[in-house]
């Protein structure tokens, strides 16, 4: 890897370096080629709760991922430093469902998967007054 | 999301200044189809900042957050049996720790692993050799390595800042 990709992680892409000159390419398919619709949907599902675990590194904060198990929300005691392996499958359509408990916007950016350029490859979530901001990637 | 290739990737906020360090990443591991995840013989070794930096006491040098390795700065045993071979995913997601070095040894001598994949590439058959078993893994990096356990004893992987000669470890207990 080219080294300047540490110099450039010393900022906030989400907020000061990925904005400004971006180029979008579309690959089209050849004249006439049948193009199979997506399916409707995901063949796995997941949902990734973001929280605050306040006074964690002494006075200051952790932020952690934990993954749902069930159909209760994770809690504190769930969160993970690191966030749990993510085990997915090369070809299978996949949705997580990124739920967002800071009182900030953060963003999640998803090495080895190919999203389209700009705001779906490195999206923020932004807390509203009390309710959580989901956002699901398909 | 459909992963195109299976391999060894990270998931982590961009908001690097106070978010990752904090604790906002993860592994993401893609698997080929059928493939299944063994933890007793895959390991992800995930090198992190143990949090923000501590603030400064006046007059004196800024403080560095600990190396994480896999969220702890204690050292881990795990048991194994020999004649297993085991995968080793080396990732690197602190900020700005360039330089960090994994190496494997046995009795403070470096040992042969195999070099597989590098940042969730399979590497083709010419570059699938054998190795000292020492990488330096910069930020966003990840290597995959291949070790057979054949010989019981102890092994042990070790997580270095040179920077600060700072160490975590994971001891193999090969039975």
């Amino acid at each position: 890897m080219d080294p300047s990709h540490a110099a450039h992680h010393g900022g906030n892409h989400a907020t000061e370096a990925m904005a400004g000159l971006v180029l979008g390419i579309n690959v089209l398919p050849v004249k006439g080629a049948r193009v199979e619709p997506p399916p409707s949907h995901a063949a796995k599902e997941l949902t990734l709760v973001i929280r605050e675990l306040p006074k964690h590194y002494g006075d200051r904060s952790a932020y952690g991922f934990a993954l749902q198990q069930g159909a209760s929300e994770p809690g504190d005691a769930q969160i993970s430093i690191p966030g749990p392996p993510l085990l997915l499958t090369k070809g299978e359509l996949t949705s997580i469902k990124v739920i967002n408990h800071l009182t900030v916007e953060t963003s999640v950016h998803w090495h080895g998967i190919e999203r389209p350029i700009g705001p779906e490859s490195i999206r923020r979530w932004r807390r509203r007054s009390r309710q959580a901001d989901c956002s699901r990637r398909g | 999301m459909k992963p195109p290739r299976a391999g060894t990737y990270i998931y982590h906020t961009h908001f690097h200044d106070d978010q990752l360090a904090a604790g906002l990443y993860g592994p993401l591991i893609v698997l080929e189809p059928g493939q299944r995840f063994d933890p007793a013989t895959d390991h992800v070794f995930l090198a992190s900042l143990g949090g923000p930096p501590p603030p400064a006491e006046p007059g004196q040098p800024a403080v560095r957050a600990p190396s994480y390795l896999n969220g702890r700065t204690e050292a881990e045993t795990i048991h194994t049996q020999s004649g297993t071979v085991h995968r080793f995913r080396l990732i690197n997601i602190t900020p700005n720790n360039n330089g960090l070095r994994f190496s494997l040894t046995r009795n403070g001598e470096l040992v042969q692993w195999r070099a597989i994949a590098k940042d969730g590439a399979d590497l083709p058959p010419s570059q699938r050799v054998e190795t000292s078993a020492v990488q330096n893994v910069t930020v966003g990096e990840t290597y995959d390595f291949e070790f057979r356990m054949d010989t019981p004893g102890e092994l042990v992987l070790t997580l270095l800042r040179p920077g600060d000669g700072s160490e975590v470890k994971t001891t193999f207990i090969v039975e």
